[in-house]
């Protein structure tokens, strides 16, 4: 008993699937190629730049620094149901000091996290990477990058990208996805030379390919700000709403709708975020509107808004086609921290 | 496979026994398999304070396998060029542009997305990446650089994306 995961997508010729053949024939290597779809077809969730530093001016300063394990970025992460456990998390840094290491820790709202070691004297946008296990209970989670410095010098953090790791095996285990769709592996012994084929394992392998692409987890942004930087960027002062992002995405097919999630916060008084989308303002539709959260305290566990918080909602989108999400704050000092937001089919 | 792929998710597909039935059933699978290995859709953009003139910076990104080309999507206002240059190709793409305004609200979409396989730097064009069966890191540098005469460039939003494959796999 095995469930087949080759190295390599197989390209089949189409005379494989020819009537007449034996059964074994290409039935195989289609089972093996949805498999390594599911362990491999994968897309960055977090993509983040440190280039947020308005605080130093435009672009001068391109990394965060460290501190004493201190909270320089955070991203709200949606766990979606499917095969994902693990992230894999990849950074550029550089370390100023020649003799001794210095630490980036990535953790989970649970405090569990990984550290990543950043070698004495790493050049400017050298790269290391680390993996944290997945809180699978959750639906959304806030992973939070800690740096800490060396003990005579600077560790700077320029690039940071998460997405799933990729699966080395497939599991024996079945998942079903909120819309109903399940994922049942296939055994080679299911499609070996001596198997009848049946019509349940064909309509399997339908509902598999709506399997993989509906857990393929697809953000089109992925941010944080710079928390050494945080009092001047993405700011709005305005009795009326400023656009602080502009953002440009590409839906795939059945992708009607944006979830989003986001950490924000006002010092004191009122103030709002409105999210909106091409789609939505064709339509008339001028956004969806949230109230920020009052005051800020790491790790900004009280700074989360989500899609599905009462009186809120998800975006729409038109699938298959080009789409623009637009973040407008109001308010005194509204101040925007992280924002994620990804497609559904909903 | 069938190139290019296709595959339109949504209806159910009727399965039915019998030899030329399986033989429908199973190019079908074929076909939407191969869809999901090849194509792309979302991924995060990068915003941030917008690049200004002078400034190079590098990212690092996940390609996904049977992959041959990624585009880019650049949100800018003023006059001037960016240019970027990936580790998996010689020469680089240049965006020359000369978009009104200075402020997040009147910027412009300026999309490099043809793959266009020509030797020398320049073009504005995605970007070929070694293609290969595995999803692979690539590093991109970005420059801004200012035109003469003009309003000082930002870069406002980055969007690399890979694109769908249009030939077949080998």
């Amino acid at each position: 008993m095995s469930r087949p995961l080759p190295a390599d997508f197989t390209p089949l010729r189409p005379e494989v699937f020819g009537p007449g053949r034996f059964i074994a024939q290409g039935e195989y290597e289609l089972a093996a190629n949805l498999h390594w779809c599911l362990a491999n077809v994968r897309t960055p969730i977090i993509s983040t730049g440190m280039w947020n530093d308005a605080g130093a001016g435009p672009g001068v300063q391109a990394y965060a620094y460290g501190g004493t394990a201190a909270v320089r970025a955070a991203w709200v992460v949606p766990v979606t149901h499917g095969p994902w456990t693990a992230w894999d998390i990849r950074i550029l840094a550089s370390n100023t000091d020649g003799a001794h290491t210095a630490t980036a820790r990535f953790e989970r709202s649970d405090g569990t996290g990984v550290d990543i070691t950043v070698t004495a004297g790493a050049t400017a946008w050298t790269s290391f990477a680390g993996t944290l296990a997945q809180d699978v209970t959750l639906v959304t989670d806030v992973l939070r990058m800690k740096l800490t410095n060396p003990s005579a010098g600077e560790l700077r953090v320029h690039w940071v990208e998460i997405r799933p790791a990729a699966l080395s095996s497939i599991p024996a285990s079945t998942f079903t996805l909120e819309s109903g769709v399940k994922w049942r592996p296939i055994d080679a012994a299911e499609v070996d030379v001596q198997s009848p084929l049946t019509v349940a394992l064909r309509r399997r392998e339908f509902e598999n390919i709506e399997s993989v692409r509906q857990s393929r987890i697809e953000t089109v942004i992925g941010w944080s700000d710079v928390a050494n930087f945080r009092a001047p960027a993405f700011v709005a002062t305005s009795g009326s709403y400023v656009t602080v992002l502009r953002v440009p995405f590409r839906a795939g097919p059945l992708r009607a709708k944006l979830r989003w999630g986001l950490l924000a916060y006002t010092p004191s008084g009122t103030a709002s975020v409105r999210l909106s989308t091409g789609t939505m303002r064709a339509a008339g539709n001028t956004g969806v509107v949230a109230t920020l959260p009052v005051g800020w305290t790491a790790p900004f566990t009280g700074n989360v808004v989500l899609y599905s918080d009462g009186g809120i909602s998800a975006l729409d989108v038109t699938p298959d086609a080009r789409g623009e999400l637009f973040v407008e704050l109001t308010g005194t000092t509204a101040t925007l921290m992280a924002l994620t937001a990804w497609l559904v089919d909903e | 496979m069938i190139t290019p792929p296709y595959y339109e998710p949504g209806p159910s597909q009727v399965v039915y026994n019998g030899d030329v039935a399986m033989s429908r059933d199973a190019r079908a699978v074929d076909r939407a398999t191969t869809w999901l290995a090849v194509n792309r859709f979302a991924r995060p953009a990068l915003v941030g304070a917008p690049i200004v003139s002078g400034q190079t910076y590098s990212l690092q990104t996940l390609v996904p396998g049977y992959c041959t080309h990624v585009g880019f999507a650049l949100l800018v206002t003023g006059r001037g060029t960016v240019t970027i240059l990936g580790s998996d190709h010689a020469n680089d793409t240049v965006a020359t542009f000369d978009a009104a305004g200075s402020t997040l609200d009147a910027a412009t979409w300026v999309w490099l997305d043809e793959p266009k396989t020509a030797s020398g730097d320049g073009y504005e064009r995605a970007l070929s990446v070694t293609d290969q069966s595995t999803p692979h890191e690539v590093t991109l540098t970005v420059d801004v650089v200012d035109g003469s005469g003009g309003t000082a460039v930002k870069l406002w939003s980055l969007l690399v994306y890979p694109l769908p494959r249009t030939a077949a796999l080998a």
